[in-house]
C-alpha cells in the first residue's frame, strides 16, 4: 500500500454502502437505505453486523445494486470498476472464491490491479492489559483460503494485490498484517503505510463494518450507514451517514411515528410527501397547521433540491469565505487558511499555508495582513465556524501571533450553518449538515475527488513527522500541496454556492414565524 | 527519555502522615461506656420498658463521647490584613493549619469531622488568591450536582457578601444553560463542577478563549468529599485529575490542590493516588462538639423459628429445598421495621430524627413504618415523617431540606444521599438502619446529629449479615482503632487506555505527558496499541513535533462511564413505570438481572421481563411487581491462567499469592423461592446469561497437599453428611471427608470476603471467591481458596485485601468462632452469603476454624 495518504487523482472507484442490520431493524430498507443508495451513488450494498443476515434479506428485495452478502451463499458475489482495475468479491466462505485472484477480472484476459475480498471472519480488538491490538480470527481465516489466495502464493504472470476486508472491523481502518511464521510474529498489526514494502508476505487489511471491543475509540451508541470509496491503489475514504437523513425521516419534524403514519396513508417517499397540501398533511398526521407547514417546507426543499427561506432575515452583504485545514478534530494547528474573496465566480482564492515547521506563525501573519485590505464591514463566513474554524483561528493567533489577536478578534464573523439551521432562517436541501452534502444538492461539484478533511489532516501529520526527523537540506516527503490547497478551495467555493443559493431563495411568507426545531439540531449543540 | 514519574507502587506503602492520622476526631478512643441508667432519658431502660412496645433489652452497647471545646486561632495570625479584617470570627486550629500549609505551597488534604468547617479552608484560600491577583481562578469539584448548588450559595455568601470580594462564581454542569455556560467560561473566577462533567469539558479548552483564560490562571483545585472517589469511580477520577493537571500545565499553570475527605485511614496516600501529587495532612480537629451518645441496638432473633435449628446435632444434610437464609430474615425481626420503631420512639419524644435506610428497605416504606410505629407507640401521638432520596425531584428534595432546617418535620427517612454535606442544619438524633458498610460512612451519618456544641444521640440498628453481627459482638471496633483505608487503584488497563484516548482528544500526546499519564513505558505501550487500532495517528510518535493526534470517532471522553471499566453497561428500563437505576456492569447484569430475576430497588420489587443483549446499548426491561417470591442465581466458576506477582511463603506449606488470572463464570441457573417460608417454588431454571471471562486481580491461599487429611484428623466433631447436590454439582466435593473439608475452606473464603470491609472502604459485591480441595494448576499442590476482583482488569480491592490479609483473617477467625447461631453450617450472621453461587453448600464453621487457625499460625511462624 502506498505511503501517500492521498488517493490517486481521477481514478476509477467502487462505491460501497455499508448497511448494519441494526439500521434496517430501526429504519426501513426502503426508502431509508434505497434513498441513501441514490444519494451516494453506491455501486453495491454490503450488509454488516450486527444482524448482517437481516440486512441482507431486506436489501435483496429493496435495491437494484448487488448485495455483497457474506453471511451465506454458494458463491462469491462481485462488483468491479468499469475499467476492471478493482474487483470487490464478497465470499461467504473461502471455497466460494474463484480459483485465483487473477481470474476475477471482469473481461476475458484482463487482470485487475487489486481484488478486495470481503468476509466477516475476523475482527479488531484492543487488549489493554497486553497493550496490543489484535485481528482476532485472521490467522484461521487466512489459513482457510484456497492456495492461490494465500499471502505467500506465487504465480506466473501478473497477479493482483489482494486486500482482505472484514465487516466486523470498523470501516476506514486499514493496516498491513504480518502473518505468523514469516518471522515468528504474532497477530499484531501495524498501521498501513508503516511497512517498508520490501517484505512480500504482508496482507493488506481493511475494515468495512462496525466494531465493538475498541473502548472509547468507537461510538457504538448509534447505528450508522457508511459510504466507502475503494480505489485500485488500496486507498479508502469513508463517510459516516445518519439513517435519519434519508427517506421520510429526512424531513424536519418527521420521526418514527409520523413516518409510519405517512406510510400507512400511502406516502412512502419525500416526492410524494411534497405533493401533499398542508391541510392534507395536517389531517393525515393529526397535527396542527404549523407543524404541517414545517413538514411541507422541509419536504419541498429536499424534493426540489432547493433552499426555502423561513424568515425575513437577510444575509450580510459582501462576504469573504473562509475554511481551515487542521491536524484532526483536536485541531492543535490550522496549517492552511483558505479564503475566497467574492462569490462563486471569483478568481480570488488565497491559500495561506504553513511553509515550514519552524515557523508556525508566518501564514497566520500573512492572512492577518491580507485581511487588513478587507473592509471591516465585510463578514468572514465559515460553515460551522462557531464550533470550529473561528474558535481554532482565535487560539492559533493567541498562541503564535499574539500581536495580531486583537485585530483578528475585532473582525465580524458569520456562521452560515448556524444562521440557517440553529436560528431557523432557512431550510436546506441535502442529506446532512455536511457542507459537501448541502452544496452538492444545490448543484455544486468538487474537483478534488478522494480528499476529505481527515485525509488532509493525515497528509499534514505525515509531513510534520517526516520534517521533524530530517536533517537540514535533506530531501523529505511532501504531500501534493497543490491538491490540498485545491481541496480547500473546493470547500470555500461550496460555501459560496450555498450562500448564494440562500441569498437568491425567495422568502416563503406562508411559513410564518414558527421555528423549525427538529431533533437533529441537537447535533450542533454546545457540548462544552 | 528520563521518566520523572515515581512508580505508582510507591503509593501502596502507607506514608508516615497516614500512620499518624488520628481517627479519634470522629469516633474517638476517648469514649466511655454508659451504664443503662445514665443513658439519655429517652433511651433509658425505664423509658423503654415503660413505653417501647415489646422492649426486650435490644440495646447491647451505649457509649458517650465527651464534649470537646473549640480550639481557635485569631484570623489575623493566619491571613493578611484586608481579608483578616473582614472575618469576624477566629479560625479553628485545623483551618489555620491547612491555610498555613497551603501558604507554604503544599497540597493539603483536610480530614476532619463532618461539620468542622472544611469549606472555610478552600474558600479562604480562593479569597486569598483573589486578593493577590484578581485574575486568579479556582476549580471546585463535588461528587454530586446537588452539592454543587449548595456550595455555590455558601461560597457566594462567604466570598462576596461576608468578605466583600468581587469574585464571580458559577456552577458549570449538565443543568447549566448554554448562554450561562459561555459567561462562566469567559468571566468566572471560581467554577464549580463534578469529575464526570470535567471529563467532558476538558477538551474544549483548545477552542475557547474563556477556558484558556480559566486554565491559564488556575491556582487552586478543590476536591471535596474525596473519600467518595474509590473503586472504579475513583480510578476514573484519578485519571481525570491527571488530565486536568496536564491541561493546566499546557498553559503553564500549576494549581495547588486542596482536598477534603471524611475520616479515612490513609488520607495522604489516597490524595496522592487520586492526583499523583504529594499532600500534607491536616487531621487535628479544632471544632467544638457537644456530648454525643451512640447506642447499638440488636433486633431480637428467635432461634426457635429457624427451621432445623439444632445447635447440638446439625451434621445431617439440611433440607436444601428450604433456604436457610430466609429463615433468618424471618427469625430476626426485620431491621427496617425495628429501626422505624426506634425513630418513632424518638419522634413521639420530640426528638427530631434522621433515619438512614438501607437501599433494600426504601425510604417510602420506612416513612410508612415510622408513622405506623408511632401510632402503636404507648405514648401515642403522630410522627410526621418524610422520605428523602436522590430519585426525588429537585423541588421535593429542597422542600424536605428546608423542613429539616426549620424543624417542621419530626423524622426523615433518607438514603445515604444525606450523608454528604447537603445543608440541612442539625437534627437531634440519627438512626442507622443496618450498618452502612464502613466506619467512615457510619460516623458521617452520626455526625449529622447535633451540630456545634449541642448534645446529640445516635442509634445503630443491626441487620442480618456478618458485618453487623461482628460489630454488635465487638463494639470496640467502632470506637477505636483506625478508620478504613480508602481503596483506589490506577492499575486498571482498560480505564487507563480510555483516558489516554481522552487525553489525546484534550490535545496531542507527547513524551512530556509521561509525567501525568502513568510514566513513559506505560504511555508508549498504550499509545502504540491505539495507533495499531487506528484510534491514534500512527504517522507521528510521542517524540515528534506536534505529538500524537486522536483519530477515532469524535468525543471519546463522552463514551467513558464513571461506573465501569469499558465494558458496555446495561441500562435498566421500566415498562409502564419509572426506575432510577444506575447502569449495570455486565457481570452484575448476568448474575442479578437475568430474565425472570426478582430484585428490590428502593423498596419496590421488580421482575426482569426481557434482556436485550445484542443491541448497541444493551437493555434490561423490568416491571414493577409484588410476588411474595424471590430468586437466587446459581453459578459455575473456574479460575485459571494464574500469573503470580507477589508471593509470601508462610511456613508449614502455607503460601499466600497475589497476581492476575482469568475467572470464567456462568450464571447459568436460578431458583425461585417463597419469601415467607423459603420453600423452593420453581427451578432451577435457565438464566440465559452468557458465560463471562474476567481478566482480573486475584489472591490465593495455597495449603499443603495433605491438608484435607491432617485437618479432618484433628476435627473433634463428626463429619458432615453431603447434601444430594454434592453428586450433581461438580463444585461440591464428594465423600464425607472432602465434603466436610470443602465446607471449611468455603466458610473461610466467605468469612474473609464478608469481613474485609471492616478494614477497607470496599464494596464486597465487587469481590468474588472460590475454594476447593484441589486445583488443576500444577503450582498449587493442595487445597486453595481464591479471592478476586469482580471487575474486569481489577480495581485494587483484592490487592488491598492481600495487604491487610492477616488482620482480616484474625477477625474472621474470631467471628466464626463466636457466632450466636451455634450451627455447624453457619448462618447469615457469620458465613452464609447472599451472593454465594453455590447455595451456601457446603459450609462448616468447625473445619473453617481449623483451617483459619493453620493459616494464622503460618503467618505467626513467618513473622
Ligand atoms: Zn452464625
Ligand atoms: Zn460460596
Amino acid at each position: 500500500m502506498s505511503a501517500d495518504p492521498l488517493p490517486p487523482h481521477s481514478s476509477s472507484t467502487v462505491e460501497v454502502l455499508v448497511v448494519p442490520g441494526a439500521v434496517v431493524r430501526r429504519y426501513d430498507a426502503d426508502p431509508t437505505v434505497t434513498d441513501a443508495v441514490g444519494a451516494t451513488g453506491a455501486d453495491a450494498v454490503l450488509p454488516a453486523p450486527p444482524h448482517a443476515n437481516l440486512a441482507a434479506q431486506r436489501l435483496l428485495h429493496a435495491v437494484d445494486q448487488p448485495v455483497l452478502r457474506v453471511d451465506r451463499g454458494m458463491r462469491a458475489r462481485t462488483t468491479a470498476t468499469a475499467d476492471g482495475d478493482l474487483v470487490v468479491a464478497a465470499a461467504p466462505s473461502p471455497d466460494t472464491l474463484p480459483p485465483t485472484p487473477a481470474v476475477t477480472g471482469t473481461a476475458e484476459g484482463t487482470t485487475p490491479d487489486r481484488v478486495v475480498v470481503v468476509t466477516d471472519e475476523f475482527e479488531l480488538q484492543v487488549v489493554p492489559r497486553r497493550q496490543e491490538t489484535v485481528l482476532d480470527g485472521v490467522d484461521d481465516y487466512l489459513d482457510g483460503l484456497p492456495e492461490a489466495w494465500h499471502p505467500d502464493a506465487t504465480c506466473d504472470g501478473p497477479a493482483p494485490r489482494v486486500t482482505h476486508a472484514s465487516t466486523s472491523v470498523q470501516a476506514g481502518y486499514t493496516s498491513t498484517y504480518q502473518p505468523p511464521g514469516d518471522n515468528g510474529g504474532t497477530d499484531r498489526v501495524s498501521p498501513a503505510g508503516d511497512a517498508d514494502g520490501s517484505r512480500t508476505h504482508e496482507v493488506d487489511v481493511l475494515g468495512l463494518g462496525s466494531t465493538a471491543g475498541m473502548g472509547a475509540a468507537t461510538d457504538n451508541s448509534t447505528s450508522r450507514l457508511v459510504h466507502a470509496t475503494l480505489y485500485p491503489t488500496g486507498h479508502v475514504t469513508t463517510t459516516t451517514l445518519d439513517p435519519e437523513d434519508f427517506g421520510l425521516r429526512a424531513v424536519e419534524q418527521v420521526g418514527r411515528a409520523r413516518a409510519s403514519s405517512l406510510r400507512s396513508s400511502g406516502v412512502t417517499d419525500v416526492a410524494q410527501l411534497q405533493e401533499m397540501s398542508v391541510d392534507a398533511l395536517a389531517a393525515a398526521l393529526g397535527t396542527g397547521q404549523t407543524t404541517a407547514r414545517t413538514i411541507a417546507t422541509s419536504a419541498d426543499a429536499l424534493a426540489t433540491d432547493s433552499v426555502v427561506r423561513t424568515s425575513a432575515a437577510s444575509l450580510p452583504e459582501d462576504p469573504v469565505f473562509v475554511d481551515i485545514e487542521t491536524d484532526g478534530l483536536g485541531a492543535s494547528v490550522a496549517w492552511l487558511v483558505g479564503v475566497l474573496n467574492g462569490g462563486t465566480d471569483s478568481e480570488s482564492y488565497y491559500p495561506f499555508r504553513q511553509q515550514s515547521l519552524a515557523d508556525p506563525a508566518a501564514h497566520l501573519d500573512a492572512f492577518a495582513t491580507w485581511l487588513q485590505g478587507i473592509p471591516r464591514s465585510r463578514p468572514l463566513v465559515a460553515w460551522n465556524g462557531y464550533n470550529f474554524d473561528f474558535d481554532i483561528l482565535t487560539e492559533q493567533f493567541r498562541e503564535h501571533c499574539p500581536d495580531r489577536l486583537e485585530e483578528w478578534e475585532s473582525r465580524r464573523t458569520f456562521d452560515l450553518l448556524y444562521w440557517a439551521r440553529n436560528k431557523n432562517n432557512a431550510v436546506l436541501p441535502g442529506r446532512s449538515n455536511r457542507l459537501e452534502a448541502v452544496a452538492q444538492a444545490l448543484g455544486w461539484e468538487g474537483h478534488t475527488d478522494g480528499v476529505d478533511g481527515a485525509t488532509a489532516a493525515r497528509a499534514y501529520t505525515r509531513w510534520r513527522e517526516a520534517a521533524t526527523g530530517a536533517a537540514p537540506g535533506e530531501d523529505r516527503w511532501e504531500p501534493d500541496w497543490d491538491r490540498l490547497e485545491a481541496y480547500c478551495e473546493d470547500d470555500v467555493r461550496a460555501l459560496a454556492t450555498v450562500y448564494e443559493a440562500i441569498d437568491d431563495a425567495p422568502v416563503q411568507s406562508a411559513a410564518g414565524g414558527s421555528g423549525v426545531t427538529g431533533g437533529r439540531q441537537g447535533s450542533l449543540s454546545d457540548f462544552s | 527519555m528520563p521518566d520523572p514519574t515515581p512508580p505508582e507502587d510507591d503509593d501502596r506503602s502507607a506514608s508516615p502522615e497516614d500512620t499518624a492520622a488520628d481517627p479519634a476526631t470522629d469516633g474517638g478512643s476517648d469514649t466511655t461506656a454508659v451504664p443503662a441508667g445514665a443513658r439519655q432519658t429517652v433511651l433509658s431502660d425505664e423509658a423503654l420498658e415503660a413505653s417501647f412496645p415489646d422492649y426486650q433489652g435490644q440495646i447491647v452497647e451505649s457509649r458517650r463521647l465527651p464534649p470537646e471545646p473549640a480550639e481557635t486561632v485569631p484570623a489575623a495570625d493566619v491571613l493578611r490584613a484586608p481579608l483578616a479584617d473582614e472575618l469576624s470570627y477566629d479560625l479553628f486550629t485545623h483551618q489555620a493549619d491547612a491555610l498555613d500549609r497551603l501558604d507554604s505551597g503544599d497540597n493539603v488534604v483536610t480530614t476532619t469531622s463532618t461539620s468542622s468547617g472544611k469549606t472555610w479552608v478552600y474558600a479562604l484560600q480562593a479569597a486569598r488568591n483573589h486578593v493577590d491577583d484578581d485574575q486568579a481562578t479556582a476549580l471546585c469539584l463535588y461528587p454530586m450536582k446537588a452539592l454543587s448548588r449548595d456550595q455555590e450559595q455558601e461560597l457566594n455568601t462567604k466570598l462576596r457578601e461576608d468578605w466583600g470580594l468581587d469574585v464571580s462564581i458559577g456552577v458549570y454542569d449538565g443543568d447549566t444553560p448554554s448562554d450561562r455556560k459561555r459567561r462562566i467560561r469567559e468571566e468566572c473566577n471560581l467554577v464549580i463542577t463534578n469529575p464526570a462533567g470535567l471529563n467532558e469539558y476538558l477538551p474544549r479548552h483548545a477552542r475557547d478563549s474563556g477556558w484558556v483564560r480559566f486554565y491559564k490562571n488556575l491556582e487552586l483545585v478543590v476536591v471535596d468529599e474525596a473519600h467518595e472517589y474509590a473503586g472504579v469511580t475513583g480510578t476514573h477520577v484519578a485519571w481525570i485529575l491527571r488530565r486536568l493537571r496536564r491541561v493546566a500545565d499546557h498553559y503553564d499553570a500549576h494549581p495547588q490542590f486542596s482536598m477534603t475527605t471524611a475520616t479515612i485511614g490513609n488520607p495522604a496516600a489516597h490524595a496522592r493516588r487520586l492526583t499523583g501529587l504529594e499532600f500534607s495532612v491536616v487531621d487535628e480537629d479544632g471544632s467544638p462538639r457537644g456530648q454525643r451518645d451512640v447506642v447499638l441496638w440488636e433486633p431480637p432473633v428467635d432461634w426457635d423459628q429457624v427451621s432445623g435449628h439444632q445447635p447440638d446435632d446439625d451434621r445431617d444434610a439440611p433440607d436444601r429445598d428450604r433456604d436457610q437464609l430466609s429463615d433468618f430474615e424471618d427469625a430476626r425481626r426485620s431491621t427496617g421495621s425495628e429501626a422505624a420503631k426506634v425513630t418513632a420512639h424518638l419522634g413521639v419524644n420530640d426528638i427530631q430524627t434522621l433515619q438512614f435506610c438501607s437501599a433494600r428497605q426504601g425510604t417510602e416504606i420506612a416513612t410508612k413504618q415510622i408513622a405506623n410505629a408511632a401510632g402503636s407507640h404507648s405514648l401515642g401521638g403522630g410522627v410526621d415523617a418524610k422520605a428523602y432520596h436522590a430519585g426525588l425531584g429537585k423541588r421535593t428534595r429542597r422542600g424536605v431540606e428546608n423542613m429539616l432546617k426549620a424543624g417542621q418535620v419530626d423524622a426523615v427517612a433518607s438514603t445515604n444521599a444525606l450523608e454528604l454535606g447537603i445543608d440541612i442544619g442539625s437534627v437531634d438524633a440519627t438512626v442507622t438502619s443496618g450498618y452502612p458498610g464502613t466506619k467512615q460512612s457510619f460516623w458521617q451519618q452520626v455526625g449529622r446529629a447535633g451540630r456545634g456544641d449541642s448534645d446529640a444521640l445516635s442509634v445503630m440498628v443491626g441487620s442480618t449479615d456478618a458485618m453487623d453481627a461482628y460489630i454488635l459482638d465487638n463494639p470496640e471496633y467502632l470506637f477505636s482503632g483506625s478508620v478504613e483505608d480508602a481503596v483506589v487503584s490506577v492499575d486498571n488497563a482498560s480505564v487507563y487506555a480510555d483516558h489516554v484516548l481522552a487525553a489525546a482528544a484534550d490535545f496531542p500526546l507527547t513524551d512530556d505527558d509521561a509525567e501525568f499519564l502513568g510514566g513513559h513505558d506505560r504511555l508508549a505501550g498504550t499509545v502504540g496499541m491505539w495507533q495499531d487500532a487506528g484510534a491514534l495517528e500512527s504517522a507521528s510518535q510521542l517524540d515528534s513535533l506536534g505529538g500524537v493526534v486522536y483519530t477515532g470517532d469524535p468525543r471519546p471522553q463522552s463514551r467513558i462511564s464513571m461506573y465501569g471499566t469499558g465494558d458496555t453497561e446495561y441500562v435498566v428500563v421500566c415498562e409502564h413505570g419509572e426506575i432510577d437505576h444506575d447502569p449495570v456492569a455486565p457481570g452484575r447484569a448476568h448474575r442479578d438481572y437475568h430474565e425472570g430475576a426478582l430484585f428490590l430497588h428502593a423498596g419496590q420489587q421488580y421482575e426482569v421481563v426481557d434482556v436485550v443483549r445484542d443491541s448497541t446499548v444493551p437493555r434490561i426491561h423490568v416491571e414493577e411487581t409484588s410476588t411474595g417470591l424471590y430468586t437466587q442465581t446459581l453459578s459455575q466458576k473456574s479460575i485459571g491462567n494464574l500469573q503470580p506477582q507477589e508471593h509470601q511463603s508462610l511456613g508449614n506449606g502455607v503460601s499466600l499469592y497475589f497476581g492476575q488470572g482469568t475467572v470464567d463464570v456462568t450464571y447459568n441457573e436460578y431458583i425461585v423461592r417463597d419469601i415467607n417460608t423459603g420453600e423452593l417454588v420453581e427451578g432451577p431454571l435457565p438464566t440465559g446469561s452468557p458465560p463471562m471471562t474476567l481478566h482480573t486481580d486475584l489472591l490465593w491461599v495455597s495449603l499443603p497437599p495433605d491438608h484435607v487429611e491432617t485437618t479432618i484428623d484433628r476435627l473433634d466433631e463428626p463429619l458432615l453428611e453431603p447434601t444430594d447436590r454434592a453428586g450433581r454439582d461438580p463444585l461440591v466435593p464428594e465423600g464425607e471427608k472432602r465434603y466436610t473439608y470443602g465446607g471449611g475452606i468455603h466458610a473461610a473464603e466467605h468469612g474473609v470476603i464478608q469481613l474485609a470491609p471492616l478494614e477497607l472502604l470496599i464494596d464486597n459485591n465487587d469481590i468474588g471467591g472460590l475454594s476447593m480441595p484441589e486445583h488443576h494448576d500444577e503450582r498449587i499442590p493442595g487445597p486453595v481458596w481464591f479471592v478476586h476482583d469482580g471487575i474486569d482488569g481489577g480495581i485494587g480491592f483484592t490487592r488491598s485485601i492481600y495487604e491487610h490479609f492477616e488482620t482480616i483473617l484474625r477477625r474472621t477467625r474470631e467471628h466464626i468462632a463466636e457466632c450466636d447461631c451455634e450451627q455447624r453450617r453457619g448462618c447469615p450472621l457469620c458465613v452464609m452469603s447472599e451472593d454465594c453461587g453455590n447455595q451456601n453448600d457446603p459450609l462448616d464453621r468447625a473445619t473453617g476454624r481449623l483451617i483459619l487457625d493453620d493459616v494464622i499460625a503460618a503467618f505467626e511462624g513467618s513473622d
